[in-house]
């Protein structure tokens, strides 16, 4: 996990880092894992001898869609869903005022949990696109 | 060779816990070990990894701790746990069974 010397690369990488922390299903530390892992595969391909560019390209390009990987985050740690619906959006915010909000978020957790178990053909079909999206190439 | 989804989201499991059975490692490092061991014909989603190294965390089967890495960043590094080694017997035998069968029914069809 190298620091580089290349400029733009860090401007890259912070704008990738970026991107990576507004997706709620990773945490503090899963983003941290996974720079971690990107600033190690672009320290290979520039030893390689690729430009700071290239090499940018191919290792987001290997980490995956950040999309579907955001998905297997959440289902790898699916305790962590209800504090993204409850806790998450008003982390910032002082305790009194936050209540009702959770009481609103509570309400339509539930209301969409009972809108998904009607519909059964629904979320078959909802279960095969989650199960297809286990994005090994 | 394109490998089926299915068959590489499968082979995850067992591959990460032999691979940590052989010694502690971290994300990227179990990665360039998977393509050396399978000629680079199993070919992972980099980020894919670490999902699974998570769930197998929660399981019990493999313990994480960050620790300082020779570039002075910190790394988080896996080990299998005594749970895990359990995990990877089981798996072991249950793909030793589906790969004799197929074996049998190979080499049935090479002595015909």
């Amino acid at each position: 996990m190298t620091t580089f010397a290349d400029e733009p690369l860090e401007e890259q990488i912070a704008q990738w880092r970026a991107y990576v922390r507004r997706q709620q299903s990773f945490h503090g530390p899963d983003a941290e894992e996974l720079e971690g892992h990107l600033r190690d595969q672009l320290a290979a391909l520039t030893e390689a001898g690729l430009t700071g560019d290239e090499a940018f390209l191919v290792a987001v390009k290997r980490m995956g869609n950040l999309d579907s990987l955001s998905r297997e985050f959440a289902r790898a740690h699916s305790e962590r869903l209800w504090k993204q619906l409850v806790i998450a959006p008003d982390a910032n915010e002082p305790a009194n005022t936050s209540h009702t909000e959770m009481l609103v978020v509570l309400g339509l957790a539930v209301a969409a949990a009972s809108a998904i178990k009607v519909p059964g053909a629904v979320l078959g079909t909802a279960v095969n696109a989650l199960n297809s999206t286990v994005d090994f190439p | 060779m394109n490998m089926s989804k299915d068959l590489v989201a499968a082979s995850a499991t067992p591959l990460v816990l032999a691979i940590l059975a052989e010694g502690d490692s971290y994300g990227y490092a179990i990665i360039k070990r998977v393509t050396e061991l399978s000629g680079g014909h199993l070919q992972w989603t980099d980020g894919m990894l670490y999902p699974v190294l998570h769930r197998l965390e929660r399981q019990g089967h493999v313990a994480a701790k960050w620790s300082a890495s020779e570039n002075g960043r910190r790394r988080r590094y896996y080990r299998i746990t005594r749970e895990g080694r359990a995990q990877l017997a089981s798996q072991r035998q249950q793909w030793q069974v589906v790969d004799g069968t197929l074996r049998g029914i190979w080499m049935k069809e090479c002595r015909a």
